[in-house]
């Protein structure tokens, strides 16, 4: 139970980042409001 | 700005149980952010287009002005709520108007009205973009050139597949060519001065009415 709930979460965190990643490849997000890019996913 | 305090509590429970570093943290809970800053105004667009009865004219302008924004940048609102409004707003607006005139227009005018259009979009892209943000800099001048030739090229397919849908099938697509019309000159008039003018005042009336 423990390993099913660590690879859900881990997955999880790596489509976010895959999303995150992903949306710093332009110079704003899509929408009207650009949240503070972190910096370490800053180009 | 702050994010949303569900993004904070997802990137804690992420960070206690995968040991995360802080600054895979701070992913965690942008990569929140950006998701409900993209499903809150999509599913409030849905809705209200459905409404409405113009959600395929709305969803072709959201794709549109999303498509070239990504790309190009520009005005921004200065929180998620107002951004939101103003998003709901704009593709219900243009949603409805290409559902009304869409079938109207000749589609000689249409094509016209595309190649316009397109020269207006063209010209501001190649002086302005990208358009960048305070909280998303762009450093790196080869990264500045990529994106204005990456916006350039996608003014430039929409207007191919705008005009190719017009010479296909006329009556079933005009009213979407208009729809990415229009979510095209948004798009352009969003990096100019003036759409950053338009941003802050939709910005200080939203704010005002909410305070209400």
């Amino acid at each position: 139970m423990k390993f099913m709930r660590y690879s859900f979460l881990l997955s999880m965190f790596g489509i976010l980042t895959f999303l995150a990643k992903g949306s710093v490849s332009g110079p704003c997000w899509v929408g009207w409001y650009q949240p503070e890019v972190p910096k370490s996913l800053r180009k | 700005m702050p994010g949303f305090n569900i993004s904070q509590k997802a990137a804690d429970y992420f960070e206690k149980n995968l040991n995360l570093s802080e600054d895979d943290k701070e992913v965690a809970a942008y990569s929140v952010d950006i998701a409900i800053l993209t499903i809150m105004p999509l599913v409030a667009i849905i809705i209200a287009a459905g409404l409405l009865g113009c959600l395929p004219t709305a969803l072709t302008a959201v794709l549109t002005i999303s498509a070239l924004r990504v790309l190009s940048g520009g005005a921004h609102s200065e929180c998620p709520i107002n951004c939101s409004i103003i998003s709901v707003a704009l593709a219900v607006s243009i949603g409805k108007a290409s559902m009304i005139f869409g079938n109207q227009i000749p589609v000689l005018a249409s094509a016209f009205f595309v190649v316009i259009v397109s020269g207006i979009s063209l010209q501001v892209v190649s002086l302005l973009a990208p358009v960048e943000t305070a909280a998303n800099p762009i450093t790196d001048d080869n990264r500045r050139q990529k994106l204005r030739k990456l916006s350039l090229a996608a003014v430039i397919f929409i207007t191919v597949l705008q005009l190719i849908l017009l010479y296909v099938n006329p009556e079933t697509f005009t009213r979407y060519v208009l729809a990415a019309g229009l979510g095209v000159t948004w798009q352009t008039f969003s990096l100019t001065p003036y759409g950053y003018k338009f941003g802050h005042w939709a910005d200080l009336i939203l704010n005002k009415v909410r305070r209400r």
